[in-house]
């Protein structure tokens, strides 16, 4: 079981940033973000698991928390970006380089 | 010994069900049907979460979660009416990069797990909640609050940001 | 063999349970139709069978023979997923619920409650965070203004006073000093001062108030039903459907009525038990299911009864009504319980 859990996190990690980069999609972006966030999630309760401590357990908690924290900031950025760019592609927001 | 294995055979069903709902995510190019595809990622986390003992945690990444954080995503969604993402067009470094970052990943993690062998063991793992909550609220008490902090502050950020006059 | 007896037991536990809330859903649309002609002074339908009776029959017959429209514009897959992502978490709740007491039935102890959870509570939290997407998805997919409107007011009421009932849910928790069910009602089982039963609707009065008009928001009843305001949006969210797909919004938003209910009964008016009866045996056992069955027939008729008096709140009155008046009173309650627990009241 342990094993399997760890595989499962590589994965899903891996999937994730591949949907980071891979898309031009702000929104697509973000949920590659949080695909990376839930498998340090799996990684984290299983190492708990396997070590018999519980404390990995409260890491996850924290991590929730972020999690909610950055998708609030994150989805209002996008809002304001999408208002005044009139679209989700990151190619539109070269702009902000300048 | 058959409730044992029926555990087991529902545990494996939800480690492959997570694996197809991660790859639809990444492969899906509509937003709603990526975020669909991520709630289900979530959800059988959450019952994976349940098979590795860790029930209180399970029960909060389902509420926080798919109830608070992928509404939000989905609220987004619904209010800008996103059209799913036409193909061609991605930055060319990117598209070569993005896949092999993708196979080096899983090569990488996967070998160095074989190469510190971790044992596959049997173990009987269930979290005391007044243990885990005394250890919240004692040890790691500054990090708690810390987040707490951050979620104020984010949400007040968040209403900065998005509302158009302030 | 004898290891296959409990997925068995569980199994006819499954059954027979679904099988009662449909069958208490069905009952209540002919409740509803004969109690708002009651209150307005009316027969109510009373062709089809004893006292019209059969109407649910009747009605479910029709909704089988209608011809299903699909919008042109709809999110196929989305739209036909819709209806089931409603209509299972309302059912899905009563996997956690106690109805009774412990029984014996041909040597078997036999638990009337499918699953005994140890965060019960929680699992009923992550459900009703969970039903907010049936709506929104219902909404979005049909590929229609009104819907889109109807799902946008549903799910930020849903939300909006998910936060309330959540508080006064802790307000509980921290009075029982438990997650689960079982034990939320056993810990209401006492009597205090030898005459007031130790339920928590009398310690725990503001939390009681507020979360009772927090269900009433959540399951979209008057005076909160915005999301299918007739007069403004047509049907709301499922304007667009049709045939059996809109009867299983039908029987999702009864199936959580009476969850709703049945909740209310189990964590402010002590579930099964009864005052100064001891609950024992087989006889205790159905003693104690039809004391659970009439606290939460009275909610359901609440529901019933406060749908056709009231009138409907105006959405900014209802969105004030939810932060700047429940959400400080069950901070409030919280507040005040947990003094009471540190001073050992």
């Amino acid at each position: 079981m342990i094993l399997e859990g760890l595989i499962l996190s590589i994965f899903l990690f891996a999937l994730g940033t591949f949907t980071f980069l891979y898309r031009r999609n702000l929104i697509l972006m973000f949920l590659g973000i949080e695909l990376m966030l839930n498998s340090a999630n799996l990684a984290f309760v299983v190492f708990s698991a396997k070590n018999n401590n519980y404390e990995g357990l409260l890491f996850v908690l924290f991590s929730i928390g972020i999690a909610a924290a950055e998708a609030a900031v994150g989805l209002a950025i996008f809002i304001s970006a999408y208002r005044s760019f009139k679209s989700a592609y990151i190619d539109y927001f070269k702009i902000l380089r300048f | 010994m058959g409730e044992l294995m029926t555990a087991n055979v529902l545990f494996y069903i939800f480690l492959i069900l997570t694996l197809l709902f991660g790859l639809f995510v990444a492969l899906f190019r509509s937003p709603l049907y990526s975020l669909l595809s991520l709630l289900g990622v979530v959800s059988c986390l959450s019952v994976l979460f349940y098979f590795y003992g860790a029930t209180f945690i399970s029960f909060i990444q389902l509420i926080v979660y798919a109830g608070g954080i992928l509404v939000l995503f989905l609220f987004v969604i619904m209010l800008l009416k996103l059209q799913p993402e036409e193909r061609g067009g991605e930055h060319p470094l990117f598209k070569v990069l993005a896949p092999i970052l993708f196979f080096a990943f899983t090569t990488a993690g996967i070998s160095i797990l074989f190469v510190h062998r971790i044992k596959p063991v049997e173990y009987k793992f269930y979290v005391e909640m007044d243990e885990f909550s005394y250890k919240l609220f004692t040890d790691y008490g500054l990090p708690f609050e810390a987040i707490t902090l951050l979620l104020l502050a984010s949400a007040v950020g968040a209403f900065i940001i998005a509302k158009r006059k302030i | 063999m004898t290891a296959l007896i409990p997925f068995i037991v569980i199994l006819i536990k499954i059954g027979v349970v679904i099988g009662g809330v449909l069958t208490v859903v069905a009952f209540m649309t002919w409740v509803e139709r004969r109690g708002s002609a009651l209150i307005q002074d009316r027969l109510g339908p009373n062709r089809v069978g004893p006292f019209g009776l059969l109407q649910p029959v009747a009605d479910g017959l029709k909704f089988l023979f209608k011809e299903e429209i699909i919008p042109l514009e709809a999110d196929k897959i989305i739209y036909h997923m819709a209806p089931l992502m409603i209509f299972t978490p309302a059912l899905a709740i009563f996997a956690v619920i106690p109805f009774s007491t412990p029984f014996e039935i041909f040597g078997l102890k036999i638990e009337p409650l499918i699953s005994d959870l140890n965060f019960g509570i929680l699992y009923i939290i992550a459900l009703s965070g969970i039903s907010v997407y049936g709506i929104v998805l219902a909404g979005f997919s049909s590929g229609s203004k009104y819907p889109l409107i109807g799902a946008l007011r549903s799910s930020a009421q849903l939300i909006s006073y998910e936060i309330p009932m959540s508080l006064s849910i802790l307000s509980v928790l921290i009075a029982s000093d438990t997650f689960s069910l079982k034990g939320i009602i056993s810990a209401q089982s006492s009597v205090n001062y030898g005459f007031i039963p130790n339920w928590f609707v009398f310690s725990q009065f503001i939390g009681f108030f507020v979360f009772l008009i927090a269900m009433f928001a959540e399951t979209n009843r008057i005076p909160f039903d915005l999301p299918e305001a007739e007069a403004e949006l047509v049907a709301g969210y499922h304007t667009e459907y049709s045939s059996m797909k809109f009867a299983l919004f039908f029987l999702g938003e009864y199936a959580h009525m009476i969850s709703a209910s049945a909740l209310i009964t189990v964590l402010y008016f002590g579930g099964h038990t009864i005052p100064f009866v001891n609950l024992s045996g087989f006889g205790g056992a159905i003693l104690g299911f039809i004391s659970f069955s009439l606290k939460t027939g009275f909610f359901l008729w609440l529901f019933v009864w406060v749908r056709w008096t009231l009138p409907r709140f105006r959405y900014d009155q209802l969105m004030a009504l939810g932060w700047k008046f429940l959400f400080p009173l069950s901070i409030l309650n919280f507040v005040i319980t947990i003094f009471f627990k540190w001073v050992n009241l």
